[in-house]
């Protein structure tokens, strides 16, 4: 029957495209918008034993399972069929309250603010090191990227905004948002997703009886959406 | 008449997946539909992709292992050196994987082939369950994460436990049984074919075990990211404050994440400041036995009866084994 001839050499091109579409999104930068850099070495391994496979496939006969077809056109689809976008201010806005939770620390791993370098930090390790010690960090000058968010659930002053990044550690399953609020004149002028470079001092503000790291902010700039845009712990 | 019905079927299931697909895609570029259900949709996309994306190595590197086993592993050879204990043979299997460098995408049909090959049953059972944490890889990234945090009898446990309940549930369930792969079948026709090239079919087999377990691995995606989409995994932590739910909700988070076990500790490292160590300790040993994709595969060999009883057992043995080296104040 056609049937039997026709699968190999479909399932054959699917696993090509599946191939394709790793080594593209791993050279064009496109893959750290799903999984950790550090992982994208693997990519190209996958997409060249994938290739070879599919290679096998259209040219040696092998049983195929049921539905394997169905189930390779499911990545295809989502893979080609969107152009990939990183989460941005609605994805955080789905955390609710859970926001800044996967940067909580235990105590112990406290940093002393007058001998640590925090010139370079990112949001990150500003809400990790402001959820361990506040106070140590107040005056501290900061020069931070991230998007701005807003939502009615941040309780959240008309001169201030949040700005947010996503953390992932491994993939985007485990991607936690993470903000800090700024407080700036002309706050208005942003819009939910736009990227902006924020300079100012930490200063600390009362949050539902909580204390809260809160940017003073002397300069707010748009600025693209960088070309990764998930940060990445620092080991 | 029969192939005819295939055929149905299969279109059917095609038209199926195609109208899926592309009401999502649709949905998320063209319809003027609400920015919720954009959003949703991306969260969707991007996590199934993630999680696909970031498994598909060591998916391949388990089929190229399965693949191996099936072919150059002598059955004779096998059944000759193992010990009679149940209880040996089932250790034998849980520490084998220290030297198949696997998570549970690889082991599964890992053990499958070598029980095909002759190997008794729970040493396939206590390899399925053991080999995705015995290993090198998972050895090392464990004790980078968390020798520092919480010392090395933390890391050392994590290996314990995972054996201790690869062995428990291997004796404990000796009804398990294994539904041979669609690659047998072909093995069995054909012989050995003299004049075939071995590496190609090494390759062979090992595309007929990914096309297999690639459709579980599809499934298992699919169903994480359509939860993560309603229930944010930073909802599920903030069980963790209660100290009685903080276990369950370590190992629900763990199968909810659907995570690879070579990379999870790391995961478990950005928990540290949300769950106790006992909790971490659960989500490190259950994660990698039991998540959204190794269920399907653990039902693709052993079929779907005996799943339930099989999931009970290892989240019951996870709960009082944590339990008790927590009585203990081991960790």
């Amino acid at each position: 029957m056609g049937m039997k001839r026709i699968t190999p050499w479909i399932i054959g091109g699917l696993l090509f495209v599946v191939a394709a579409l790793l080594f593209v999104r791993t050279a064009t930068g496109q893959m750290a918008l799903y999984i950790h850099p550090r992982y994208e070495v693997l990519m190209y391994f996958s997409g060249a034993v994938l290739f070879a496979l599919a290679i096998i496939c259209i040219t040696m006969p092998i049983p195929i399972p049921n539905y394997s077809t169905q189930f390779l056109l499911i990545p295809v689809l989502l893979g080609l069929g969107i152009a990939p976008r990183a989460l941005g201010a609605d994805a955080i806005g789905q955390q609710g309250t859970a926001l800044n939770q996967i940067a909580q620390r235990p105590k112990v791993t406290t940093v002393n603010p007058t001998t640590v370098d925090t010139t370079a930090w990112n949001v990150y390790d500003w809400v990790v090191a402001t959820s361990v010690d506040p106070l140590a960090l107040k005056g501290k000058t900061v020069q931070i990227d991230g998007f701005v968010v807003r939502n009615p659930d941040m309780q959240l002053a008309d001169n201030q905004f949040m700005l947010a990044r996503y953390v992932l550690t491994c993939c985007v399953a485990d991607a936690g948002g993470v903000g800090m609020h700024v407080q700036w004149s002309n706050s208005a002028a942003y819009p939910n997703d736009q990227w902006v470079r924020v300079e100012g001092t930490i200063d600390l503000h009362d949050v539902a009886g909580v204390m809260q790291p809160l940017v003073i902010a002397t300069s707010v700039a748009p600025i693209k959406t960088p070309l990764k845009p998930y940060l990445v712990p620092r080991k | 008449m029969t192939t005819m019905i295939q055929y149905i079927r299969s279109g059917v299931a095609t038209l199926c997946t195609l109208i899926a697909c592309g009401v999502v895609v649709v949905a998320n570029r063209w319809l003027p539909v609400s920015a919720d259900i954009i959003t949703k949709t991306d969260i969707f996309i991007a996590i199934f992709l993630g999680i696909l994306y970031e498994a598909l190595p060591f998916l391949l590197a388990g089929a190229l292992i399965a693949a191996a086993i099936h072919q150059f592993l002598d059955p004779l050879w096998l059944a000759r050196r193992l010990p009679k204990s149940r209880w040996l043979v089932a250790l034998i299997g849980a520490l084998l994987g220290s030297v198949f460098p696997i998570c549970e995408c690889g082991s599964i049909p890992a053990a499958r082939s070598l029980v095909y090959r002759g190997a008794p049953m729970s040493l396939g059972v206590a390899f399925a369950i053991a080999a995705p944490v015995i290993n090198p890889i998972v050895f090392i990234s464990t004790s980078a994460a968390f020798a520092g945090v919480f010392g090395w009898s933390f890391v050392l446990w994590r290996f314990g436990l995972t054996i201790i309940i690869a062995v428990l549930t291997a004796v404990m369930m000796p009804n398990l049984t294994i539904i041979p792969a669609l690659t047998s079948e072909f093995h069995d026709h054909h012989g050995q074919p003299d004049d075939e090239i071995p590496f190609l079919v090494w390759l062979r087999h090992a595309l007929s075990d990914l096309l297999d377990m690639l459709r579980y691995v599809i499934i298992g995606a699919s169903l994480a990211a359509l939860i993560q989409v309603f229930l944010p995994n930073t909802v599920i932590l903030q069980m963790a404050s209660n100290a009685w739910l903080a276990v369950p909700a370590a190992m629900l988070l763990a199968v909810v994440m659907s995570i690879c076990s070579t990379v999870d500790a790391f995961v478990a490292l950005s928990l540290v400041g949300s769950f106790s160590p006992i909790a971490l300790m659960a989500f490190l040993v259950f994660g990698p036995i039991i998540d959204f994709k190794s269920i399907p595969m653990f039902a693709a060999i052993f079929g779907w009866r005996p799943i339930p009883q099989f999931v009970a057992t290892i989240a019951v043995l996870t709960i009082v084994l944590c339990g008790a080296i927590w009585r203990f104040g081991w960790v």
